[in-house]
């Protein structure tokens, strides 16, 4: 009877996998690089709260002579908030740019107002200026072709717009496609991390030779679990923190709808990153047994890497129907795919339940795969395992 | 007692291990010596389930050995291997608890392990830190930290230093007087002749000689003798029935039975001085020359 057989004790599996993560936790490496996930996720979501404000632009602008000074605190508070800065002259007034003093100057030439600034046009204070000057001199026609001042008033003011929603929403339209994309994206990278951490523990047991120990006190699929559970936990548990954060960041920022779409899609999306975790996470682990230095890892990872990377680059720019729900069905596309038609309200919730059925039956055969393969390749050191040897299980070097 | 019989293995076209047959019986220190290559390593991970021999049986207590019985099994193995990155405490006790030792028991034993071994102090160090014998160290308490019931080691002295070595000695001196039988692979014979009362001589995959230290000696078909004269030697290359091994001046080393001796003494009183006529036991060197020849 060889090392890999015996029966699996779930307390030997929950020694391997409590120290995978207690290895984990203890590398400021990874504790730096999930902080500083976390931190990037509630920054995407508190950074455009804060800066697609809808309050008036802020300028602080230098105003040549006092008729100027009156032109820019008429230019209307609802689009510009403008400090004013009275100058004597044009040179006083770029003095003041090129000391960061102002944003802008502000001066009537021969044919009306001349703004002057550094570098970049100063866009909603041009759009401001415009109206008024417009408004100005539409004002001043008129009174010159006789209209009373009643009727001048009325003609000028502006007229009232009532505006109609048929589906009333403080979501922004845009949040919907966006959360898809974020959902692929932390799916992506998460797997993407912790299946490159899988096959690097894997070979360097292999390479330090502690997998010799290893395997003469416990069967080979007790590493294989330990390793696989002890990494998804920490995935999983990322993920959800990730999911939190978001909401976090939705209820902060008063987004109560994005709030209330991401409680109704977060369980779909733990959900669909386990199943498609468990379907990818023991091909990984075989991937790093069948090199023998982490220098093979390149090599053995590569099919791994192409079975995430393709799968996220469709679910990314395959938007179009059916194509797109062929995906949601899909092994490796659907765990992308069916949050997202999920959260767009696209798909029905049987139709969740049986993509999600068709991921797990998927990694139940996966697992199977990656068990073999792990376990033919495992104790080999000589070399890299091509994966026909690996799958057949012929006997490799070593002596 | 571990019992291997018949036990084979082959590297496509290469017979590694060629019908070895031995026993390791309780109590016992059993030196595993053979050239590089001999099929020492090889045979250990057999008895580990490392590497499937391809005929052959594996027993301990009577039974073929199985999960259970590795998972009670210490073993060091040649190339050596622990975790670079975990801490030396922490890492036995994780293998202690891999091997079915509770939390508590595991966390005693590997601190004890550690003081003996003089590495208390570097208890909290990453193995990859510590200088070389002092990894040395750690593996030797990694095999160990379980309370095994059967240890098998592979070069578990080299590169210790003379200090290390004589701990090494008196820790396997005292686990083999508990009952445990002790396997261990080494180059350095002075040292397995000092520490063994059994050896198993491997040659090219094969078993040349196994048995007490004592035994082999005694199985030598003639024993050998030491002569020292008063005058030059040379003469004994024609005495009747002996065989010379040297001569060297006044002295020769000689192999014969006892009455062959009894005639080349009386010889040697007629002709001159005799200064010494005493048996020669071989070292285990010597043996293990003789039995590879």
């Amino acid at each position: 009877m060889s090392a890999g057989d015996g029966e699996v004790r779930w307390d030997d599996v929950r020694l391997v996998a409590a120290r995978e993560v207690g290895e984990k936790l203890r590398s400021r490496a990874f504790l730096l690089s999930t902080l500083l996930f976390l931190a990037l996720v509630a920054a995407s979501i508190a950074l455009p709260a804060l800066l697609y404000d809808d309050g008036p632009t802020e300028y602080d602008v230098a105003a040549v002579g006092p008729a100027v000074v009156a032109l820019a605190h008429a230019l209307p508070p609802d689009l510009v908030d403008v400090t004013v800065t009275e100058v004597p002259d044009r040179a006083a007034a770029e003095r003041l740019l090129r000391d960061d003093e102002v944003e802008a100057a502000l001066e009537l030439g021969a044919d009306g107002p001349v703004v002057t600034a550094l570098q970049e046009a100063p866009g909603t204070l041009l759009e401001a200026l415009g109206a008024t000057v417009q408004a100005g001199s539409l004002l001043a026609a008129l009174e010159g072709a006789g209209l009373p001042a009643a009727e001048r008033e009325q003609l000028l003011a502006p007229p009232d717009v009532q505006t109609r929603l048929l589906e009333a929403s403080d979501l922004d339209p845009a949040a919907v496609p966006l959360l898809s994309v974020a959902f692929v994206l932390l799916f992506f990278f998460v797997v993407f991390q912790f299946g490159q951490s899988i096959a690097q523990g894997v070979v360097q047991e292999k390479e330090s030779r502690i997998v010799e120990l290893l395997v003469s006190a416990v069967p080979v699929r007790t590493l294989l679990y330990g390793k696989v559970l002890g990494n998804g936990g920490l995935a999983l548990t990322q993920i959800v923190l990730l999911v939190l954060v978001g909401m976090a960041g939705a209820l902060a920022t008063g987004e109560r709808e994005l709030l209330s779409l991401l409680l109704r899609n977060a369980g779909w999306f733990v959900l669909f990153f386990a199943l498609g975790f468990a379907l990818l996470s023991c091909l990984w682990a075989a991937a790093g047994a069948m090199a023998s230095r982490s220098d093979d890892l390149q090599a053995t990872t590569a099919p791994l890497q192409v079975l995430l990377i393709a799968p996220f680059f469709a679910a990314v720019y395959v938007t179009s129907d059916p194509a797109r729900v062929v995906m949601s069905y899909v092994p490796l596309t659907a765990p992308l795919v069916m949050p997202a038609r999920l959260l767009e309200d696209d798909a029905a919730l049987w139709e969740g339940a049986l993509s999600a059925l068709v991921v797990l039956a998927t990694a139940v055969v996966a697992v199977r795969v990656g068990e073999r393969l792990y376990r033919a390749s495992l104790l080999r050191t000589r070399g890299r395992t091509s994966l026909a040897d690996a799958w057949s299980g012929r006997a490799g070097g070593g002596s | 007692m571990l019992e291997l019989t018949g036990v084979t293995k082959s590297y496509g076209e290469r017979r590694v291990v060629d019908d070895v047959s031995f026993v390791v019986p309780a109590g016992s220190l059993t030196g595993f010596v053979g050239a590089n290559g001999a099929g020492k390593t090889t045979t250990m991970r057999v008895v580990l389930g490392i590497v499937e021999a391809d005929a052959g049986t594996v027993t301990w207590q009577g039974s073929p050995v199985d999960a259970a019985v590795r998972r009670r099994t210490g073993y060091m193995p040649e190339e050596r291997g622990l975790y670079p990155r975990m801490q030396v405490r922490r890492q036995l006790v994780h293998l202690a608890r891999l091997h079915g030792i509770d939390a508590g028991v595991a966390r005693r034993r590997a601190d004890e392990l550690l003081e003996r071994l003089d590495l208390g102090e570097r208890a909290d160090d990453q193995v990859d830190a510590l200088s070389l014998g002092n990894q040395q160290r750690a593996q030797i308490a990694a095999a160990l930290v379980h309370d095994p019931d059967l240890l098998l080691l592979d070069e578990p002295f080299s590169g210790l230093d003379p200090v290390a070595v004589d701990r090494l000695t008196e820790l396997l001196r005292e686990i083999a007087a508990g009952g445990v039988p002790v396997l261990f692979s080494s180059h350095q014979l002075e040292l397995v002749e000092r520490l063994c009362d059994r050896v198993v001589v491997l040659a090219a995959g094969r078993v040349v000689a196994a048995g007490e230290v004592d035994a082999l000696r005694r199985a030598r078909t003639r024993p050998r003798h030491r002569l020292v004269l008063g005058g030059d030697a040379g003469w004994v290359r024609g005495a009747p029935r002996v065989s010379v091994v040297e001569v060297v001046g006044n002295r020769a080393l000689v192999e014969a039975d006892d009455a062959a001796l009894q005639a080349l003494l009386a010889q040697a009183v007629r002709r001159g001085a005799v200064h010494e006529l005493s048996p020669v036991t071989p070292t285990l060197s010597e043996l293990y020359r003789e039995v590879l020849a």
